[in-house]
């Protein structure tokens, strides 16, 4: 225990460390993030003025608090895909994938210590929680957070299970790939323009649509818990076959 | 149009024990499968047949024990956090392998000082020379003060004196704690200045595992040297003798008054005793072992041999 909790605060410590290295490109993409809100929510409330105070059968408080959700989820998920996946493909096809193994932690906490991307996704989590503090009603502030952490671990299960064979196997890049999924998932006609669209794109993805439909208790958290699930077992599945093919294959 | 695939035995069927606390060097071609055994002897590999223990573990296990025990280098990886610089790397591996700060201060300043480091240990890792950085690298290998350190081609890309600065650096180390270390390197010269011990594969097979000495002795059992006989002093008979020599194979000319001597190891020192006496001799040196010749030999040899 005290073992991993001293990983740990390594980890937070690398980061603030990379953070300051970074901060010019860091404060670039805060602003980024915000002109971006800007956009949505204008875009937001005049689909709403349209829709004569209803949007989808949602009212504004609603969907501001899919924003929240989705801002919150996909911020968690981003910084765990780009620390896992685009680390771990990094690291593999340099081959210092070696020395992770020969380290004492075990994968995922080898893993963890790794620039784990929040970084760059932290405001988009703070902008979440703000706009979920804002729009549902104190009491379910717990329940909002448990919901939106499980959205996020819908995506990063989704993530590892599109990544995964991609860095063992190089059969695509796992950057590509995962900007395949974002696309087709969402069926939003937008442009490659790389990461600064992994967040923008999340908005109207089918589990975050699940996860308001939970929020506003049209639908039991249970079922995407159970969705989450799956998607871990079907990704520790893939990193298991990963490892073991890595070892006895790769030289 | 199908992809054709074909399966190679990188290593096949090798056997060889290492004792503890000795400096062993794995020599071979490019493709050999020195990397290979190498992976497979710290435990990134697992090996499709066959056996291997080190430290009396099954290495492809990666229990933590064994993990905390051993150390790998590889001169064309780096385990080195690349924009940061290498101070915060030693720092996580103190984390990782859970190293006293008191021994963990102890160490780092005697191998700062021993590989002559101090001046860049707050340079990022990604400004640092080839040379401070394959030090840097050694540094987070050997702060957990393993007892197997594993280096696969750690000159690769290193000038002369920054691979003499880190030969004298092996030497020392090795002597003073007794750890065994396992190199390879396409640098002959490396293995000569390092290792007692010399282990030869190709095509993932061994062809020669003993001293390094022996391997000479074996592939290359004449010693040469270069003779200048005093022209003028020289009397008929001994003109004569010479000429004979020549005629024998024993001597090659090489102008007017030098010759190439030849003569088997066992027999060097009556040979240059004779000669002094026989001969008025203006100089004699004897010519280093060519190593390219007695490498190039040593690679064409197969298991049988």
């Amino acid at each position: 225990m005290h073992y991993h909790l001293t990983l740990l605060s390594r980890a937070f410590r690398l980061h603030l460390l990379r953070w300051s290295r970074y901060r010019a490109d860091v404060a670039v993409w805060i602003v980024t993030i915000v002109i971006t809100i800007a956009i949505n929510l204008t875009f937001a409330y005049s689909m709403f003025q349209a829709s004569g105070g209803m949007f989808f059968g949602y009212t504004f408080p609603e969907l501001l608090s899919f924003f929240g959700v989705s801002l919150l989820a996909t911020g968690l998920a981003q910084s765990t895909v780009h620390g896992s996946v685009l680390n771990l493909s990094k690291v593999v096809w340099s081959g210092n994938f070696d020395f992770w193994l020969l380290q004492p932690p075990g994968f995922f906490w080898r893993m963890l210590i790794e620039d784990m991307g929040v970084v760059w996704f932290w405001p988009q989590c703070v902008i979440g929680a703000i706009l979920l503090f804002f729009t549902i009603p104190v009491v379910h502030w717990p329940f909002a957070f448990l919901t939106s952490l499980v959205a996020a671990a819908i995506e990063i299960g989704v993530m590892l299970c599109v990544s995964l064979p991609a860095i063992r196997w190089g059969l695509w890049s796992p950057e590509e790939g995962m900007w395949e999924y974002m696309e087709n998932a969402r069926l939003m006609p937008i442009g490659r323009t790389r990461n600064f669209m992994l967040w923008f794109v999340s908005f109207g993805v089918l589990h975050y649509s699940l996860a308001l439909e939970v929020l506003t208790g049209r639908l039991s958290i249970f079922l995407l818990i159970l969705i989450a699930i799956v998607l871990y077992l079907l990704a520790w599945l893939l990193l298991k076959l990963f490892l073991r093919s890595y070892s006895s294959a790769s030289s | 149009m199908w992809r054709k695939w074909v399966n190679v035995n990188a290593v096949d069927g090798i056997s060889f024990r290492i004792p503890e606390g000795s400096f062993v060097g794995f020599l071979g071609p490019n493709g050999a499968g020195k990397t290979t055994t190498l992976k497979m002897l710290s435990g990134i590999l697992t090996p499709s047949g066959g056996s291997c223990r080190v430290l009396g573990f099954t290495p492809s296990d990666r229990k933590r024990a064994f993990k905390k025990q051993i150390a790998l280098v590889m001169g064309q990886k780096s385990q080195l956090i690349w924009d940061l610089p290498p101070t915060d790397t030693f720092v996580l591996h103190r984390d990782l392998y859970e190293i006293p700060r008191a021994q963990w201060n102890e160490t780092l300043m005697t191998l700062t000082k021993l590989l002559r480091v101090e001046h860049v240990l707050d340079t990022p890792v990604r400004q640092l020379s080839l040379g401070e950085r394959m030090k840097c690298e050694l540094i987070v290998a050997l702060l957990h003060r393993p007892k197997v350190l594993f280096l696969d081609e750690p000159t690769i890309g290193l000038d002369i004196i920054s691979r003499i600065h880190l030969w004298e650096f092996l030497r020392t180390y090795q002597k003073q704690q007794n750890i065994t270390i396992i190199l390879t390197s396409h640098y002959v010269h490396d293995i000569v200045n390092l290792c007692q011990k010399v282990i030869i594969i190709n095509t993932g097979k061994i062809v020669f595992d003993g001293l390094f000495d022996t391997l000479i002795d074996r592939l290359e059992p004449d010693r040469h040297g270069i003779i200048r006989f005093q022209r003028e002093n020289l009397k008929e008979e001994q003109r004569r003798q010479i000429a004979k020599m020549v005629k024998d194979r024993h001597l090659e000319q090489i102008d007017a008054e030098t010759y190439r001597i030849s003569v088997p190891k066992n027999q060097l020192s009556a040979a240059t005793q004779w000669i002094f006496k026989s001969f008025p001799i203006e100089e004699m040196r004897m010519e280093e072992v060519d190593l390219k010749t007695v490498i190039e030999r040593a690679f064409a040899m197969d298991s049988a041999s």
